[in-house]
């Protein structure tokens, strides 16, 4: 088996941070109860798990941040650049093609 | 840095890691903001002050998991900390060749002596500084190179442990190195001399480059371990 999936199997909070702020630059909070609520509650994890991966993209020039005052409290707010916009695209099409695999596999394609 | 704020265990997990002390100011300043959310939002739902404050803390996750994954989230976004083993156990070395081909082309030019050599009739280069020249560059490498690989490390997030593993090389290296530039004699050659030796009078010879680069690690760990994130105006 020459090529793995790596984005699939370490990717997946990258894919849902990316494609949550395609929709609108979102804080930390934020993000995690959109994650939490779309979700319905199926991830469990400590929230400051985000700030890693958040930070992580923005060194990799996917996200940009600025700090924003709304309702009298700063907060810092992330946005897609477009380069992330183009990883996004990317981990997409990756994660259709292994869950069209996965589903082969089970044999859920029909269902 | 207040005792009171529940983020100041992570603030110096993080600074013990040797990540840049803004950063960890700033990711503090986030987390706390992102807590003060959560408090809130247990007191929405009926919870004491109490009870608030310690829901919210324990939410946010455990200290020690979120200083390790933010490391290590961060080293992985540069190529040194991608690359730890080729950037801070082989760029030195590399930056020793580089660091001596730099001060040969700009030592040999203050001092006249790539005209000298091209052209003997051209007048006499200045020895005396060329032999100045060259102990400041030994010197100068022990001190100047540490602080560029301890700046490094900060900068890729890679923490102290490959700051001090190129401290110790450059120690090693520069405690035995030695460089001597030797002024034509009767047979008007000069001479140029550059190796490893162990002097007879070990303390002035061979213990100022092994110390210079300890030296640099020590002020370093020394100042981001002073760093004190202001964690006064987190407490929203």
């Amino acid at each position: 088996m020459g090529n793995t999936n790596p984005s699939f199997l370490n990717g997946i909070p990258e894919l849902l941070l990316l494609h949550l702020l395609a929709e609108r630059e979102m804080y930390g909070y934020e993000l995690v109860k959109t994650i939490q609520a779309r979700s319905q509650e199926t991830f469990h994890f400590g929230e400051g798990c985000v700030y890693p991966i958040l930070h992580y993209l923005e060194k990799a020039k996917l996200l940009k941040s600025r700090r924003r005052k709304v309702d009298g409290r700063s907060r810092k707010y992330y946005h897609l650049t477009a380069k992330g916009g183009r990883r996004l695209a990317e981990l997409r099409g990756e994660w259709k093609a292994v869950t069209a695999g996965v589903s082969t596999v089970l044999g859920w394609e029909h269902a | 840095m207040p005792e009171s704020s529940p983020l100041e265990p992570l603030a110096r997990k993080l600074l013990l890691r040797g990540l840049p002390a803004a950063y960890v100011h700033d990711t503090v300043r986030e987390l706390s903001e992102h807590r003060e959310d959560l408090r809130l939002e247990a007191l929405e739902e009926g919870l004491s002050l109490l009870d608030a404050e310690a829901w919210a803390t324990r939410k946010i996750g455990d200290a020690d998991h979120l200083a390790a994954a933010l490391a290590a989230k961060l080293q992985g976004s540069s190529w040194c900390g991608r690359h730890p083993i080729i950037s801070f156990c082989c760029l030195p070395l590399v930056a020793i060749i580089v660091w001596w081909s730099l001060f040969g082309i700009v030592a040999g030019w203050i001092s006249g002596v790539w005209q000298w050599s091209g052209n003997r009739s051209s007048p006499e280069p200045d020895w005396p500084l060329l032999q100045a020249l060259v102990k400041w560059c030994l010197t100068g490498a022990a001190a100047m190179l540490p602080v560029l690989f301890c700046w490094m490390a900060l900068r890729s997030f890679s923490g102290f442990k490959w700051a001090f593993i190129a401290c110790a090389i450059l120690s090693l290296h520069h405690g035995f190195q030695f460089a001597r530039l030797t002024p034509p004699e009767s047979d008007g050659n000069a001479m140029f001399a550059v190796g490893y030796s162990i002097h007879a009078d070990f303390l002035s010879h061979n213990a100022p480059g092994f110390a210079l680069p300890w030296l640099v690690f020590g002020i370093f760990a020394l100042l981001q371990l002073n760093s004190k994130p202001n964690l006064e105006n987190q407490k929203l």
